[in-house]
């Protein structure tokens, strides 16, 4: 999946506004969505308000184009020797969230926690723009409501989150897991 | 509509002593081609809304039935239980689209000519015009957090028209007779209308098939 083609050519309208990120230095240059770019239903609904740019504003940060080396899990050290650790791989933790992902009913996002208490690794999923809460620190989150994908991949959600795994941004990851707030 | 009239049954061995029957669920056909709600609803999203969307319900929920039919079998309520989940989430969104299906029609055979009859009437108590009852409704769809349907309903207590929005693919049960249901899952309408989700909801109303919900709601009379 070319970061650039899914950025510029197949998002919703109030992601495109985001002001000039350049295809190398993505998380860079990413500005906070505002309020203003939102669809207007969206933001006269009950969306906890908050929580929607935040989410937005830790999935643009975790993502990188696919040949970056950011976007390569050697750039996260620390991070993935706690993955393998847990999930026995890489390709282990992949599979298992994989698996969460798809199994999401309805609209949310699937992330990738460390307890801020036991430092212990988890995969949750929020439902809609929940966001990650109750001492839980986000180390990377994918979106899987149906806009995040569906012009691109219409229903063939497994080959969305196969792609999706070649532009992770792990350089951001290991700084969220060693206890910065990257992004945030 | 019974959807026992689409399932077919299949004699399913259990062992060499006993058989028991199941009924499996198929995709019902549409009665009208995938292009034929233009311009409301593109072809394109038709095809993959029903061949792949409800098919995957369709297909999930005989083996959600299948392995819960096994628990059963075994008496391991906790594995019941655990299936429960997926009955709902696949069970519901088969109801769902069987019934939006029919409630939708190609304006050449009558999709968004206004309802007539005793739901009219019951339209106008309510709603005053069929006009407001599709305000209300468009305001019940835009407030949807997340997927799901917003459906007009009987209230069988009361007798009374409402308007409820169900999360996900929840189907419309107990006291509620559906007469109505508008997706508002993103599949819907995101390749023709992308964010724009009020376009939709205003441009479906042209292939509302009222006949359908003037059917329901004389049966639950």
């Amino acid at each position: 999946m070319q970061l650039s083609a899914l950025l510029f050519t197949q998002l919703p309208q109030y992601l495109l506004n985001l002001t000039g990120p350049s295809a190398t230095s993505l998380s860079a240059s990413i500005t906070n969505p505002s309020l203003s770019i939102l669809p207007e239903d969206m933001a006269k609904t009950k969306f906890t308000l908050p929580a929607l740019p935040y989410a937005y504003d830790v999935f643009w940060a975790n993502l990188a184009p696919a040949d970056t080396s950011q976007a390569k899990p050697e750039s996260a050290p620390k991070l993935t020797e706690a993955i393998s650790a847990k999930y026995g791989s890489y390709d282990g933790f992949k599979d298992e969230f994989t698996g969460v992902l798809l199994g999401l009913q309805g609209s949310g996002w699937g992330w990738l926690v460390k307890n801020e208490k036991t430092e212990q690794l988890d995969i949750v999923i929020t439902k809609d723009q929940d966001p990650v809460v109750g001492g839980l620190a986000p180390i990377f989150g994918i979106d899987m409501w149906e806009h995040a994908y569906y012009l691109q991949y219409f229903n063939d959600k497994a080959s969305y989150v196969n792609g999706i795994w070649n532009i992770i941004n792990w350089d951001t990851a290991e700084g969220r897991y060693l206890g910065g707030r990257g992004g945030l | 509509m019974s959807l026992l009239r689409i399932a077919r049954p299949t004699i399913v061995r259990r062992s060499l002593l006993t058989t028991s029957i199941r009924c499996k669920h198929t995709l019902p056909s549409l009665p009208y081609d995938y292009a034929a709600l233009e311009p409301a609803i593109s072809g394109r999203i038709m095809e993959l809304h029903h061949s792949k969307h409800h098919q995957t319900y369709v297909n999930s929920l005989n083996s959600a039935e299948e392995k819960y039919a096994e628990a059963v079998s075994a008496n391991d309520v906790r594995g019941q239980i655990a299936l429960q989940p997926l009955l709902r989430f696949h069970g519901g969104g088969h109801i769902n689209h069987t019934l939006f299906w029919e409630n939708l029609a190609p304006k050449s055979s009558g999709g968004g000519e206004p309802p007539s009859g005793n739901l009219a009437g019951a339209i106008t108590v309510t709603y005053g015009s069929v006009e407001n009852l599709k305000k209300n409704m468009n305001a019940s769809l835009a407030g949807i957090q997340g997927s799901g349907w917003s459906w007009l309903v009987r209230d069988n207590a009361t007798g009374a028209l409402q308007i409820i929005a169900m999360p996900n693919q929840d189907p419309v049960v107990g006291k509620y007779v559906p007469l109505l249901g508008i997706d508002a899952w993103e599949h819907a309408y995101y390749l023709q209308y992308e964010n724009r989700k009020a376009e939709y909801f205003s441009a479906i109303w042209d292939v509302v098939n009222w006949k359908a919900a003037e059917a329901r709601y004389k049966a639950a009379t």
